[in-house]
């Protein structure tokens, strides 16, 4: 069964998922969409904190639907349709993670089909020349060659042809594959303690600088993918080692005019 | 999955070895192994497709066991592995069967060559190296293929009470050892081999532990990948249609999972000490 994981990670402002994916050795994720293209369904196994509060209304997101808390109990002010929620959904994995195969998948297909397109196929007018040319040993005294030539000019041509119908067939369904993927989707949640411990840390926020210690820790708790996430984020929000390229500017005259 | 057919279920038990992973994505983790390589797994799985493989999971004791969630991942991990290893090695052999059936008709104008004329040398100048394109992946592919009967994979919790005791005493081993030891595999390997003597689980986690030291002292991926030395560009040469046809590496079954004997508090206590020295500074 393809399974895609995603992870429910505090990033101090509300929640990001973060899947955790090779960026450039697909092959893994190409086996899963073979599976799909055979028919299996695809699971989405959400890891999260806590099971508990994961199913209380108030935690769903303020743009899909308002819950408030009243006397008598809660009202809920529903936002979006339940068919503008779906079509939501799907535009989220269509823009993140099968936009990102897709593409990847494309790059593949022609690489490997770069080499074998024509491979012993010589086109235009010169290439029946070309083909001509044992033409010339085998008359000239060596009808030896006769064989080998038969080879090259039939042999080689139909099993390069057949190994591009090979891979082009192969990448076909994997890309069929990745298009039915994301077509039926059963949901999961799980709980997780190492990512409960690793949100802790950020939401703690120590010297406000939580995402750098989440950083460090994410690996020992056996969730390294998330060092991905971590590390940017760091970078982009926290106590950056990159300040130390951040200068006063030059001045471009030792004097300005307004002094 | 097909309900009519009948399903062996295969018990394999997966061991969270203590241990101290070094890659930047795996710093310090534990790691999960089953006691045997991939091989042993296609041999024990041999005459019995189509199969269920249930991992079960055996963890030293720990203030916060392993949760749903991990030992989901671990489970995604393990299958992720097998698939695309399968899926290599189908994708290769494509190609390669295509290359290999190239040498039949080279061979046909060999033994042409041979009967019919005086003068056929010129025919050795064909490729009889195709008749060995990707033979390493074929014969690999012989022994893997029988895992691809695998119809469903899931993960449980370990019952036998024997084999969370023995991981037990050897969590306590390893926390005696001082934490910056570089042999501590052969410490530990060492520690087993006397225990194995008396109870044959430790020569099954040991079993486990050797899958891992194989991993430790493998060369990374891309230079395993690439071929960086004349030998392996020779090599590559003459096994695939001029790298076109990669070997295909077999995976090692460990996963790295989260230090069970972690806790916050340890962490706590060392920003206390850090404070208290820069107080004193």
């Amino acid at each position: 069964m393809p399974k895609i994981e995603l992870y429910k990670l505090f990033n101090k402002s509300g929640y990001t998922l973060f899947s955790p994916r090779h960026p450039f050795f697909a092959e893994e994720r190409f086996a899963q969409y073979l599976r799909a293209f055979r028919g299996e369904e695809t699971e989405i196994i959400l890891h999260v904190e806590d099971k508990g509060k994961e199913s209380f209304l108030t935690r769903l997101p303020p743009e899909f639907l308002t819950v408030e808390e009243t006397s008598s109990g809660y009202a809920i002010t529903p936002r979006k349709s339940a068919r503008e929620v779906q079509e939501y959904l799907k535009n989220v994995f269509f823009d993140t993670l099968r936009k990102d195969d897709a593409l990847l998948l494309e790059v593949q297909r022609h690489q490997d089909l770069f080499y074998h397109y024509g491979r012993f196929r010589f086109r235009g007018f010169y290439s029946i020349l070309h083909r001509l040319f044992p033409i010339l040993f085998i008359m000239h005294g060596i009808p030896g060659f006769q064989p080998m030539a038969w080879d090259m000019i039939i042999g080689d041509p139909y099993f390069e042809d057949r190994n591009f119908l090979e891979i082009s067939r192969h990448y076909q369904q994997v890309s069929w594959g990745l298009e039915s993927a994301f077509e039926d989707v059963t949901l999961r949640v799980v709980e997780n303690h190492a990512l409960r411990l690793l949100n802790d840390v950020v939401r703690q926020d120590r010297n406000g600088e939580g995402f750098v210690q989440a950083f460090r820790l994410a690996a020992r708790l056996g969730l390294g993918f998330l060092k991905d996430f971590f590390w940017p984020a760091t970078q982009a929000t926290e106590k950056s080692e990159w300040t130390k390229f951040l200068r006063p500017p030059v001045p471009l005259a030792p004097w300005s005019d307004s002094q | 999955m097909n309900w009519r057919e009948h399903l062996e279920v295969m018990d394999i038990p997966l061991y969270i070895l203590p241990a101290r992973l070094s890659g930047w994505y795996e710093e310090g983790a534990w790691v999960a192994s089953p006691p045997c390589d991939i091989a042993e797994l296609a041999r024990k799985v041999r005459g019995k497709f189509p199969f269920v493989l249930q991992w079960a999971v055996y963890a030293p004791p720990s203030s916060l066991p392993l949760s749903e969630g991990e030992m989901e991942s671990i489970l995604c991990a393990l299958e992720r592995m097998i698939d695309e290893f399968l899926y290599s090695l189908s994708f290769y052999e494509k190609i390669a069967k295509n290359y290999r059936f190239m040498f039949s008709l080279c061979l046909v104008a060999y033994i042409i060559g041979l009967f019919s004329v005086n003068t056929w040398w010129f025919i050795w100048f064909r490729q009889p190296y195709l008749a060995l394109t990707g033979i390493d992946n074929w014969a690999r592919r012989r022994r893997f293929l029988r895992l691809a009967q695998c119809r469903l994979q899931t993960i449980t919790q370990g019952q036998d009470p024997k084999r969370h005791e023995a991981l037990s005493e050897v969590l306590d081993f390893f926390l005696t050892l001082s934490p910056g030891d570089p042999a501590y595999l052969e410490k530990i390997m060492g520690f087993l081999k006397t225990k194995e003597k008396t109870d044959s689980v430790f020569g099954e986690i040991r079993k486990a532990y050797e899958n891992l030291k194989r991993r430790e002292k493998d060369k990374s991926y891309l230079l395993k990948r690439i071929p960086h030395t004349s030998w392996t560009k020779v090599k590559r040469f003459f096994l695939g249609d001029l790298l076109l046809i990669p070997e295909v590496f077999t995976p090692f079954l460990c996963i790295p999972v989260r230090d069970l004997s972690f806790t916050l508090e340890a962490v706590e206590e060392r920003y206390a000490q850090n404070r208290a020295l820069q107080a004193l500074q």
